[in-house]
């Protein structure tokens, strides 16, 4: 009795000793595993601060299998320069809605983030900050997206983007000549 | 750049064209080139108010002033083809175009319409047009 009531009690140490962590651990796709600040990753994910709330965050490593390493460990790295950027309280103040919100350029620190990144890690990292609900993240990611389409023409924005030109060729004339104004090339 | 190994997911595609610069409105229509889907997410009602809203109203496409006693004068402050040129205003459906133009003075402007005069030192044709 006497060694299952200190197992019990150890038990209870070790629950108490994980709600004060004050990291949490995620596992990517491919089974490696991160460790991000619990209160950046609540602030900056909706999703995390759901499982966080939860309750459903495993210290093993929470299961993110829709997110490959790299891109993790791309969210993990934001996830901590954001924590030391910006001064919470001035987080707390803009804590604003996503679809309402107007747009806020990138800080200096977001751009050098996004910009040293392949095109298919950035790909890879839009798709995570939308999956996980990084409202900036997917913001910063985004805006560089559109960037890539700066002076392109349509032509060329297919290839950046991998897309298959569904139009008719007299479909295309027949826009192309109504809107002869927006073509660089023309 | 090299072409993506991988393609968008469909509910980011909004979320990018949604940033697209507002100082180069014809990077819409040219976006709206790329593919039939593209061109659908633009020309939702919805996207539009959202684009409004995301760069806090429509951009400021250019500036239209009475340059001269003859005729107003449009002025592009955005990135296009035409930037750095001006416009005088006349009358566009006019099938037989008078061989001195007909100018028009902008008079007043409310929610986004341009009320204009002919000119008053015309010979031809005057009037208002809104």
């Amino acid at each position: 009795m006497e060694v299952d009531k200190g197992k019990g009690e150890a038990e209870e140490t070790r629950k108490v000793a994980e709600a004060d962590r004050d990291t949490v651990t995620l596992k990517s796709s491919d089974g490696k595993l991160f460790e991000v600040s619990k209160e950046a990753a609540a602030r900056l994910s909706t999703v995390l601060a759901g499982m966080i709330a939860g309750g459903s965050i495993d210290d093993n490593g929470t299961d993110l299998k829709q997110i490959g390493s790299e891109a993790l460990e791309n969210v993990v790295d934001y996830c901590n320069k954001h924590a030391n950027s910006i001064p919470s309280a001035a987080l707390i103040s803009s804590s604003i809605s996503f679809n309402t919100a107007p747009f806020k350029e990138p800080e200096e620190w977001e751009r050098k983030f996004v910009d040293r990144l392949s095109h298919d890690a950035l790909f890879d990292l839009v798709e995570a900050a939308n999956f996980l609900g990084m409202e900036r993240l997917l913001d910063v990611t985004c805006h560089k997206i559109s960037e890539m389409m700066k002076g392109k023409s349509p032509d060329q924005i297919r290839e950046v983007f991998n897309i298959k030109n569904d139009y008719t060729k007299e479909e295309l004339e027949e826009i192309r000549q109504e809107l002869a104004w927006a073509f660089y090339d023309d | 750049m090299a072409a993506a190994a991988v393609t968008l997911v469909d509910d980011l595609v909004d979320e990018i064209l949604l940033r697209l610069p507002p100082f180069d409105p014809a990077s819409l229509l040219r976006a709206a080139l790329v593919c039939k889907s593209w061109r659908h997410v633009l020309s939702d009602a919805c996207f539009r108010r959202r684009l409004r809203e995301f760069h806090r109203g429509p951009p400021l496409l250019g500036l239209l002033c009475n340059l001269s006693d003859h005729a107003a004068s449009f002025v592009p402050t955005t990135m296009s083809p035409f930037r750095g040129r001006r416009f005088v205003l006349s009358p566009a459906s006019n099938p037989r175009p008078p061989r001195r133009p007909i100018g028009w003075l902008a008079i007043d402007t409310r929610h986004g319409r341009v009320l204009l005069h002919t000119d008053p030192h015309g010979t031809v044709q005057r009037g208002f047009i809104m």
